[in-house]
């Protein structure tokens, strides 16, 4: 059992921790070193780099032939283009950090995390485009000063909301936290009902909007290559295909998070459970906090 | 074992969303310039992807023609290119253990070949031929945001008495976060 105190060191601590982890990445502020930290054991697998090149070139490949008129091309590259979604995105980034951390954070089940991914997905091809046709096409044309800087503009807006919702979410806690300490005459278990109820109300499709609005930059080349190439329907097609990939993705971890925490949850005493459900719902705020913030600085 | 396996999967997926990954693929080749018996320099040509071109295309090609003028050649050389000095042109030299330096990068072009964007450039640097024996060299971005892969614009060299060769190698880098990736590298045979 921690009062709310020990809560709030925890999170400060929590968030301190986040920081360190997340600095010692960046190259402005140290150097590259030959011991960075490393995923997949270490070892990127083979398939991830060499499909990746196999199947953009198969993809440009078809187009080409869409082009000379064989329509039945676009059918064999849509297949691609999902299975080259789901190698991108399997990698790092794409706001699968924020899912992971907002999932791991809080009860959710698992449509929760289907409709994040799908929303986050839908939102990053509907914003390609969106971005393609203002900053490529009419920037190009009336403001071709502002055509380099749409993507940024979109970064910083984005990162600033996703910060701005860690913050929010973290503030919540907090709050849900001196709240509940407040009555001393109610069980954990109450507690924990009534914590997990005012999460609810936290909608997840904010953040996928707002993960959303930073377009892979996959989807523009795409759709930018259609335009060049007078392909754009085609283009639009593929956009869809590499977000279907994403989203499969992204569901099956947001599903695995989501899994994970309840079987653990349900594996611990009341009172561990609450430890760790602490644990996890500050680490996720700060993780969420941290690289906004650091996405933002960044775009600055 | 369940407990121990839900702690392990929420602690280990956050760790695949760090940093980003390849979204730009580039075909490199490298060439040894040689004078007399000397290596003087690395001619280096990049082929990129026909998606990222094309974006490169509507970028720079500002007027349409589907060939780069000399000043729309400029134009990428100031904005797309002078600035990757600060990561050695992503060229990787090793002689032996020993990073090989390089110096401004010269000579630079660039042309739009079968729709793809073609840059090409020659980095400086001096050594004998007969040092160049085991001269391993391969282009490689640190960010892991471009997938390079090296091969020689030619095979071998005669140089007076010596014959320099290339064959292809495989090396395994450190990228920043993301890992050790397999990356296509050339290494040079002196005989």
């Amino acid at each position: 059992m921690i009062n709310a105190r020990s809560r709030r060191l925890i999170a400060i601590g929590l968030l301190l921790l986040v920081c360190v982890a997340a600095a010692a990445q960046n190259p402005f502020t140290q150097a590259p070193a030959p011991d960075s930290p490393t995923i997949y054991g270490g070892r990127v697998p083979e398939f991830i780099r060499s499909w990746s090149r196999s199947l953009q070139e198969n993809i440009a490949m078809l187009s080409r032939r869409v082009s000379g008129g064989e329509w039945t091309a676009a059918l064999t590259a849509f297949g691609l283009a999902v299975v080259f979604g789901m190698v991108h995105i399997a990698g790092p980034g794409h706001g699968k950090m924020f899912a992971i951390s907002y999932f791991s954070g809080r009860d959710a089940r698992l449509r929760q995390g289907i409709a994040y991914s799908a929303i986050a997905n839908a939102v990053d091809s509907i914003s390609a485009f969106a971005l393609v046709m203002l900053g490529y096409v009419v920037l190009r044309a009336v403001l071709p000063q502002f055509r380099a800087e749409g993507p940024r503009i979109l970064q910083i807006i984005s990162y600033a909301i996703v910060t701005l919702f860690g913050i929010l979410h973290l503030l919540s806690h907090l709050r849900t936290s001196g709240h509940n300490h407040s009555h001393d005459g109610h069980s954990h278990h109450d507690h924990a009902e009534q914590s997990a109820d005012e999460r609810k109300a936290r909608p997840a499709w904010m953040l996928a909007v707002s993960v959303g609005l930073v377009p892979c930059p996959v989807s523009t080349i795409l759709i930018v290559y259609g335009i060049a190439n007078g392909v754009l329907p085609l283009m639009i097609l593929m956009v869809i295909g590499v977000s279907i990939g994403g989203f499969i993705v992204m569901s099956v971890m947001s599903g695995a998070v989501i899994l994970g925490r309840t079987k653990l949850m349900g594996a611990l005493d009341a009172g561990a459970a609450h430890t760790v459900s602490a644990i996890l719902e500050y680490t996720a705020s700060g993780a969420i906090i941290v690289v906004g913030i650091l996405l933002l600085v960044g775009s600055l | 074992m369940r407990r121990v396996a839900a702690i392990a999967l929420l602690l280990v997926l956050p760790a695949l969303a760090v940093t980003a990954h390849p979204h730009m693929w580039i075909d490199g080749t490298v060439g040894l310039i040689i004078d007399g018996s000397d290596v003087t320099g690395l001619e280096v040509e990049w082929l990129f992807d026909e998606f990222n071109s094309a974006d490169m295309i509507f970028t720079f090609d500002t007027n349409l023609d589907g060939s780069l003028s000399q000043g729309e050649i400029d134009r990428i050389e100031a904005s797309a290119f002078d600035h990757l000095m600060a990561a050695d042109y992503f060229a990787l030299m090793f002689q032996g253990i020993t990073r090989v330096e390089v110096g401004k990068a010269t000579d630079f072009s660039a042309g739009i070949r079968d729709g793809r964007i073609m840059y090409s450039f020659t980095l400086p640097f001096e050594m004998s031929l007969g040092d160049a024996h085991d001269l391993t060299i391969a282009l490689f971005d640190p960010s892991y945001w471009i997938d390079f892969i090296t091969e020689p614009s030619e095979g071998s060299y005669l140089a007076g008495i010596r014959f320099a060769g290339f064959q292809a190698e495989t090396l395994h880098l450190q990228t920043q976060g993301w890992g050790v990736v397999s990356v296509p590298a050339v290494r040079l045979n002196v005989q």
